[in-house]
């Protein structure tokens, strides 16, 4: 049986700890994809992921349980994506895949997408995610949350509205806003580098790689 | 339909949230308009490549990361939570507390600290009940030093009280203070706690409050 989350709330409350692993397990990959899609790079995700979640257990016995528990988790992590103050890399640095994991930190390795497929499919895949990633981080970071989570992660208008504490109608016109920010950013970028963006199909641009 | 309304209607129409009759009228002025048409086929293209984006891999440690770290400040961890969360809204109370105490008390006591040595202008100062006690003991003309010692024992439970209260300081204060001047260093005492407890007041109330909302 599926127990509500009010309910893992509660069990954490009275200090047990597998409550809570059930409700990161619950929303683990929501929070990460967010802060993914906000920060660019895998590390600081996982920082502000943790993070989060952190800030959320310490929070815990204040929460009054007025809203679902999932809005005031969102609350939490779109003020962490908001906060001025997180430093952020610049350069994402390059995750060694030569390094056998568990050797430096005692972590798990990450899971790496599934690239068994056409390995030129994959370089295109990764080329356009890195693009996609760059195109976003131009955005203001206020647009940037409302666009990440309507167009890319699929929130509602009300889901992002309590997120962040704004209206409805606030929250529509800073989507409309990024939107068009975004079109300008787009075909900038695809005229000052006018190599393909991606590239389907047989022959053409082929011999360009 | 104008250009303004296509706009609107181009936005939404990316989420595929247009009714029939909104789409057709849309339909219409895109064939009519080439700028909304140019500008719908560029919105369009720019989330077509935007919403290309993959889920990322999840890192494997992450819940295990947020439960070490939270096994390594257990001790501690949920009380000081819980008071982390609480503490402004205290603080707030207490300093209200000491304002509210030190509007109101202070007025009365540099009035009642020199009970030995007080002259005949100050007991009309008295309100109505400490009028009562004083006249209960006849005041003599004495240093306090000495008197207070030596009256403490006769004096009732609440003048004993009173005295404490009156620390040594401010009866030396008051001592120094003319008649005429004797509401001065009272009003100054008021003044400055004001100045030092309301501000402070106000900015832990505006946090307790701040802690609050996110909650």
């Amino acid at each position: 049986m599926l127990l509500e989350d009010r309910e893992l709330v509660r069990r954490c409350l009275e200090g047990d700890l597998f409550s809570f692993d059930e409700l990161m397990r619950r929303y683990e990959r929501k929070v990460y994809s967010l802060a993914f899609h906000m920060l660019g790079n895998p590390e600081d995700a996982a920082d502000l992921a943790q993070e989060a979640f952190l800030k959320v257990y310490r929070a815990l016995p204040a929460f009054r349980g007025e809203a679902l528990f999932s809005t005031w988790l969102f609350r939490i992590v779109t003020n962490s994506c908001l906060d001025g103050r997180r430093r952020t890399r610049r350069h994402p640095p390059v995750i060694s895949l030569s390094r056998p994991p568990g050797t430096g930190e005692s972590e798990a390795p990450a899971e790496l997408p599934d690239n068994s497929g056409d390995p030129l499919e994959s370089y295109l895949q990764t080329e356009m995610q890195e693009e996609i990633q760059k195109l976003l981080g131009q955005l203001p970071p206020p647009q940037r949350l409302v666009l990440v989570m309507r167009d890319l992660e699929g929130y509602s208008y009300e889901e992002i509205a309590a997120a962040l504490n704004i209206s409805l109608g606030t929250v529509k016109s800073r989507l409309n806003r990024a939107r068009l920010r975004l079109r300008d950013l787009y075909l900038c970028q695809a005229e000052l580098f006018s190599r393909p963006l991606y590239l389907k199909g047989k022959g053409g641009a082929g011999h360009e790689l | 339909m104008n250009c303004k309304q296509a706009r609107r209607l181009i936005q939404e129409n990316l989420e595929n949230s247009l009714t029939a009759p909104e789409l057709s009228s849309l339909r219409d002025h895109l064939a009519a308009c080439p700028a909304c048409c140019r500008e719908e086929e560029e919105l369009r293209a720019t989330l077509n490549f935007i919403r290309r984006a993959l889920p990322p891999a999840l890192p494997g440690s992450l819940r295990q990361g947020v439960l070490q770290r939270i096994k390594s400040e257990k001790p501690a961890g949920r009380i000081r939570g819980f008071a982390n969360a609480r503490r402004p809204a205290v603080a707030a109370a207490a300093v209200l507390v000491l304002l509210l105490a030190g509007n109101l008390l202070l007025p009365v006591l540099p009035v009642s600290a020199p009970l030995a040595e007080a002259p005949a202008p100050r007991e009309q100062m008295r309100t109505m009940l400490q009028d009562n006690e004083a006249l209960a003991v006849p005041p003599r003309p004495a240093a306090p030093e000495e008197s207070g010692t030596l009256e403490n024992a006769r004096l009732t439970g609440k003048q004993q009280v009173d005295l404490r209260h009156s620390s040594a300081a401010q009866a030396d204060e008051a001592k120094a203070a003319n008649d005429s001047r004797q509401g001065r260093p009272d009003f100054a005492w008021r003044l400055l706690l004001n100045l030092l407890l309301v501000p402070l007041f106000i900015i832990l109330t505006w946090r307790a409050v701040k802690k609050g909302k996110v909650v």
